[in-house]
């Protein structure tokens, strides 16, 4: 299982970002094996961010986004897909990936 | 050290919130502004910045043809759902001001003479004011990527107030209720809704509550010129208390407000009915940071 997570910069270490669609990084972290892949989130684009990161969610196949509160427009993305958003303001990349696996983080 | 950060919005245009922001920015101790009305800033007429930083900004990317490969054949024209191109004189011609960055022409062109290339969509700067940091914005006429530029205005004014050790950033928000106002609510700590008592002042505040609903920010209402339509105030107070709602202040209808733009000062340099209001909503703004 794979989650995305939206990080200020391209480690565990990073605090999860303020924003979702406009973040600096996407984090693809694999459960099974703690491995992760980085997208550069920086070229998102002008316009409809929030769907396009939802999208990059639905390609990597993840189950579960950890992030700040999306807009509306990602949030209707979201609930399009199967893909489960969970709250990681004020976490670090590290610590909310630990809060997921034990299911403290509250659900979006 | 945490920074706090508030937004003023307000749905509806032209209700006060560079009024309110501007004296804000006087009152508040120390404070980083940003002015996140990247569309149509006004905040640096009255807070006249001195520029330190000048950041590009390139946001859209736009057609651009390679006139050594192109064979003439005028596809590109026909493809062009916004009439960008056209045939002028000898060759094919792109209006950039009419260009969305489709890149359908690209993609129809048989001599792979069109190109999608970033494009310069405006600029951002880091400023200094009387009291303290500034960070605004200037897009370029036609561009339309202002919730993102308002992100890199945001990102710059917190950035600033960490390294610079403030613990408040101050946002001058974006009118509406869509990407721009969104990009200068979400991941604030609160949000005050500048609203006016009339029919379109207490249609978009409901409209814009929802968005700040969205982000579960905590807001709280001022009315501006409240008592220009006394039964509309009630109505909006009505509304805010069924809503659960702060009401943060009213603030009168006052002539010093007129002379203070005029002179392109905060109103809160005058004595005043407004003014000693604004002070009182301000001090009731700041009880929460």
């Amino acid at each position: 299982m794979k989650i995305m997570l939206a990080t200020d910069s391209p480690s565990l270490e990073s605090k999860i970002s303020d924003r979702f669609a406009r973040t600096s990084y996407f984090l693809i972290y694999n459960l099974e094996n703690g491995n992760f892949d980085v997208i550069d989130n920086s070229s998102i684009g002008s316009h409809g961010a929030g769907p396009k990161a939802v999208q990059i969610a639905m390609d990597n196949d993840v189950s579960a986004i950890i992030s700040a509160i999306p807009g509306e427009t990602a949030m209707e993305a979201v609930r399009e897909s199967k893909i489960k958003v969970y709250d990681g303001r004020g976490l670090s990349a590290k610590d909310a990936i630990g809060k997921f696996k034990s299911g403290e983080l509250k659900e979006i | 050290m945490l920074v706090f950060q508030i937004a003023i919005v307000s749905g509806k245009g032209g209700t006060g919130k560079t009024t309110l922001s501007a004296s804000f920015s006087y009152l508040a101790k120390e404070r980083v502004m940003a002015d996140c009305d990247v569309d149509a800033p006004n905040l640096h007429i009255i807070l006249k910045p001195q520029i330190i930083e000048r950041h590009e900004y390139f946001g859209s990317k736009k057609a651009v043809l390679d006139q050594e490969k192109c064979v003439m054949c005028g596809v590109c024209e026909q493809v062009c759902r916004f009439d960008a191109i056209k045939f002028d004189s000898d060759r094919y011609v792109i209006n950039e001001y009419a260009c969305e960055g489709c890149g359908a022409c690209t993609i129809a062109c048989p001599a792979k003479a069109l190109q999608l290339v970033q494009s310069l969509s405006g600029e951002y700067y880091l400023s200094k004011t009387d009291n303290g940091p500034m960070v605004h914005a200037l897009l370029k006429p036609s561009e339309e990527t202002s919730g993102d530029l308002i992100a890199e205005v945001r990102k710059l004014a917190l950035k600033v107030a960490y390294d610079s050790q403030i613990p408040l950033v101050i946002i001058d928000g974006a009118p509406g209720i869509g990407c721009p106002a969104t990009s200068s609510i979400t991941s604030t700590n609160y949000v005050i809704l500048v609203t006016e008592p009339t029919m379109s002042g207490l249609h978009d505040l409901r409209r814009i509550v929802e968005t700040v609903r969205h982000f579960r920010i905590k807001m709280g209402v001022v009315i501006n010129k409240y008592d220009i339509n006394p039964s509309k105030t009630q109505e909006i107070e009505e509304y805010c208390k069924t809503e659960e709602i702060e009401m943060l202040g009213k603030i009168p209808y006052d002539e010093c407000v007129k002379r203070a733009t005029e002179n392109a000062q905060p109103v809160i340099l005058y004595d005043c009915s407004a003014s000693e209001e604004i002070k009182r909503v301000w001090e009731n703004v700041s009880s929460k940071i």
